[in-house]
């Protein structure tokens, strides 16, 4: 038991002591799945929204398969990204496996269904009428989505966090694309992982913790322009 | 009037500060999308097993040798298993695991060249101190394994197909019995996690001896055999072969295999886990 | 400027809209009214462009919109304001300069006219959500206009405002739309709305036009017995014709006789027709030149916009409408007996099936 308030206690050195091989992982980590979620949500809202306004065939089987999606297993995603990075593999080519673009592409694929899904509901729950009022008064289609984001931006921002949530705290993925990799591909969760396969329970522990205060970080921000924004919104 | 200008101006200024906190991430971003383009023919691919990383010891090899030589090694430790699978996808350039009949076999069927067995480490059965089914008096490995059986108490398993999993299993094949159905645990973990749990259970389990060594302070496990030489547990190097697979960097594979076989390696191997440890972990067969 | 041939468009079980023929003249303001549920609202979406007909053309300058390959220029060129105001959020400046910027103009000046027209310059960079009702409509309409679009379609757009304030918003309105020489629709369920805005009406039931033309018109000479009871002509009473004068018909209502102008011959059966400010109330017998004179009982006096309505017992029910003063003045109330009288010309024979 006594390894568990070690762990702590190495946490905070490892924190404060500003090691650089943490400071390498943590900035990795931060760096794919910021980057990760900015590519998402450049093809998720606009995705989401035009799917919750536009009228087509098929309609309501494509958003079965974004609320599937949205419950995407990330070691799933990740093995069959690994598989078509291969050398054998169609993107073999690309040569992206173990690097940290393929793990972005892995969290993109992760974090894309989940901003679509979560923006179109947002977009959905807006009066159909209001989506015609804007129309009637001259707005093109891409108009009219940017009018439609920004009046529901509360809930938008919301699938973006949720989006960032969902790839920041995921180990499957990275870890198989990545490999894990000292000083190439190792993010927080994978090291911790390792760590705690290795035994040392007590840096695992630190890891953890600064996963989690990396995180709250990250929503602090986000949550603050969230809800920065309720001021304006009826 | 004024009190909504101010809030306009507020509204305007954090929008500015979102954007500029947006801009230095993507820059951040781009930052490796770029560098991920240096000259891929720098790459190495090492398959290799979770006890040579686990133990630390590669780490400080591939420093050393990344050093000197301007290659980036990119070191996937998994199961012997699964690197010697990743060998015969050609999904690997060199493989560096310990599971003697898997890699003659994978040589033999022309998938790999110049296997070279460099050094050696053992394994040691771990048990709980009042050792209930009388290990202690085992004559062999064997043996030890024979008494645990009978005993049925707990024995936990890699459950991986890992080096030591194989080993683990030939050792069962060797005492000519399948364990306890019952009292068998496969964790299909790394050797760490697979001692934790023999620990919750206080159960018995083979390990190598580098990680029961990193362990030891935390668990209440201790060694009830060890020395058999059925528990020497070998180390190879094989290049998977160009022939086969003409993706493989064979420059690359080369460089990396000449490293592990110098002097320069030996030496590292040598005085590793002294300092930590007290004592040598891995010893040189070359 | 707009023609209209053949409409239709059916919701099975709901509603089928069929519009023969519709013409609307450039300029001015066309009211369409109905009960909830007529097809109003439906006709304004196909003029939008957001539902389509299963066949017709409504030709709008001189092009038929249902074809249109473009419809972005189209919908550029008119306006809709809904019975709810849709504003978006931030400021009313920015509400009312959207439709400039969608269309990639910046023109202060002409946000700034709409401020002033609408009486809501103090509310420039006040946000919408500190707005009350009657303020956010004027926003919706401010920004509707501030395109200067050649059509503007307003669906019941007053529905949710005090009937006060929607009188002096009305009034506004009307002004404004005859400076900026626009041409309306404009749909509503409210009869009084229809007859101080609108140049043309049509009264639409069920689907179909029933009638059409001048408010003043269709007021006081419905087709059909619905029509009257929806554009508020409160009495309405079965009689027959027994007698005719030159233009005159004697019609027999009960035990009494009224006197109504009409081209209706004897022998026909009709409904009689009386709106309630055709009515004068007085004291005195014979006060007025009327032909129907009759002596009545008041059985209820209700308030009624910005007066009063009376129902009479004279035989027949007959609904007055009074001014406020008017009942102060001769101390209207319940139980009283008093006089109503209508001119011969002020009634509107409708015929009927006996």
């Amino acid at each position: 038991m006594h390894f568990i308030s070690e762990g702590f206690r190495k946490g905070i050195t490892l924190i404060f002591g500003l090691n650089p091989e943490v400071l390498a992982i943590l900035k990795l980590s931060l760096s794919v799945s910021i980057f990760a979620t900015l590519i998402a949500v450049c093809i998720a809202v606009p995705l989401g929204s035009i799917i919750a306004i536009k009228k087509f065939p098929l309609k309501k089987i494509i958003i079965v398969l974004i609320n599937t999606g949205m419950g995407l297993p990330p070691v799933v995603v990740g093995l069959f990204v690994a598989l078509f990075l291969s050398r054998n593999g169609p993107l073999g080519f690309l040569q992206w496996l173990y690097t940290p673009r393929g793990m972005v592409l892995a969290q993109v694929i992760i974090a894309t269904p989940i901003i679509t899904g979560l923006s179109l509901a947002a977009v959905q729950s807006v009066d159909p009428k209001f989506y015609r009022q804007i129309l009637a008064l001259g707005a093109t289609t891409r108009q009219s989505i940017c009018i439609l984001v920004k009046e529901t931006r509360l809930a938008i921002l919301a699938a973006v966090i949720a989006g960032f949530g969902s790839i920041i705290s995921e180990v499957g993925a990275v870890m198989m694309v990545g490999g894990n990799i000292k000083g190439q591909t190792r993010v927080l969760t994978t090291a911790t992982v390792l760590e705690t396969n290795m035994g040392n329970f007590d840096i695992a522990i630190a890891l953890g913790l600064i996963l989690l205060t990396m995180s709250l970080i990250v929503n602090l921000a986000l949550t603050f322009i969230q809800q920065s924004n309720t001021g304006q919104q009826k | 009037m004024s009190k909504e200008s101010i809030s306009l101006r507020k509204e305007k200024g954090m929008f500015k500060k979102f954007i500029a906190g947006l801009g230095i991430i993507v820059l951040s971003g781009l930052s490796f999308v770029t560098s991920a383009t240096a000259a891929q023919s720098q790459n190495i691919i090492l398959a290799t097993t979770t006890s040579v990383q686990d133990t630390g010891l590669l780490d400080v090899l591939i420093d050393a040798f990344q050093k000197k030589s301007g290659f980036i090694v990119k070191t996937i430790a998994v199961g012997t298993g699964q690197a010697l699978a990743m060998g015969r996808l050609g999904e690997a350039d060199i493989l560096w695991v310990h599971s003697p009949i898997d890699e003659k076999k994978f040589v033999d069927e022309g998938y790999g060249i110049n296997r070279t067995t460099f050094m050696h480490n053992d394994f040691v059965i771990l048990g709980p101190k009042n050792d209930p089914a009388k290990v202690m008096d085992a004559k062999s490995a064997a043996e030890a394994f024979k008494k645990i059986a009978a005993s049925r108490a707990f024995f936990v398993s890699r459950g991986d197909n890992s080096g030591t999993h194989k080993k683990e299993k030939l050792i069962w094949k060797e005492a000519g019995m399948s364990p306890d159905k019952n009292s068998y645990i496969e964790v299909g973990q790394g050797m760490a996690q697979t001692v934790a749990v023999a620990n919750e259970k206080q159960g018995y389990v083979l390990a190598d001896r580098s990680t029961y060594l990193s362990l030891k302070n935390s668990i209440d496990l201790i060694i009830i055999f060890e020395g058999d030489s059925s528990l020497i547990n070998y180390y190879s190097l094989i290049r998977v072969n160009p022939e086969k697979f003409p993706k493989v960097n064979v420059q690359g594979a080369k460089a990396l295999f000449n490293f592990l076989i110098s002097k320069d390696s030996k030496e590292i191997i040598d005085n590793f886990g002294k300092e930590k440890f007290g004592r040598q972990l891995f010893f040189w067969d070359l | 400027m707009i023609e209209i041939e053949n409409l239709k468009l059916d919701f099975p079980g709901r509603l089928n809209l069929f519009i023969e023929k519709l013409s609307i003249k450039k300029g001015g303001i066309f009211a369409i009214i109905g009960p909830n549920g007529a097809g109003k609202s439906t006709f304004l979406n196909i003029i939008a462009l957001f539902q389509k007909p299963d066949k017709g053309t409504i030709e709008i300058w001189g092009k038929n919109i249902l074809n249109l390959k473009d419809k972005l220029t189209f919908r550029r060129k008119i306006s809709l304001v809904f019975s709810q105001p849709y504003l978006f959020s931030g400021s009313v400046y920015n509400n009312i300069s959207l439709p400039l910027r969608l269309r990639g103009m910046r023109d202060t000046r002409a946000v700034d006219e709409m401020l002033g027209l609408f009486r809501i310059g103090h509310l420039k960079e006040s946000k919408t959500d500190a707005l009350s009702q009657g303020e956010m409509h004027r926003v919706a309409l401010a920004r509707a206009f501030v395109s200067r679009p050649q059509l503007l379609l307003l669906d019941e757009p007053f529905l949710s405002l005090d009937p006060s304030y929607k009188e002096e918003l009305i009034v506004q309105l009307g002004h404004i739309i005859h400076t900026q020489e626009t041409t309306v629709i404009f749909v509503t369920q409210d009869q009084l709305e229809a007859l101080s805005l609108s140049d043309n009406l049509a009264v639409m039931m069920d689907g179909k036009i029933l009638q059409q033309g001048r408010p003043q018109g269709i007021f006081s000479k419905p087709d059909s017995k619905e029509i009257a009871d929806f554009v508020g002509v409160e009495t309405i009473l079965e009689g027959d014709i027994f007698k005719k004068e030159d233009n005159l018909c004697f019609v027999k209502v009960g035990e009494k006789i009224i006197e109504a102008v009409s081209e209706y011959d004897a022998g026909n059966s009709v409904f009689v027709c009386i709106r309630p400010e055709d009515v004068v109330i007085s004291r005195y017998a014979d006060i007025s030149s009327a032909r129907n004179h009759f002596k009545g009982q008041i059985s209820d006096i209700e308030p009624w916009g910005l007066g009063y309505k009376l129902r009479l017992g004279c035989g027949f029910s007959l609904i007055a409408s009074v001014t406020k003063q008017s009942v102060e003045n001769l101390n209207l109330k319940p139980g009283e007996e008093i006089f109503a009288s209508f001119k011969a010309t002020a009634i509107h024979l409708i015929r009927r099936e006996s």
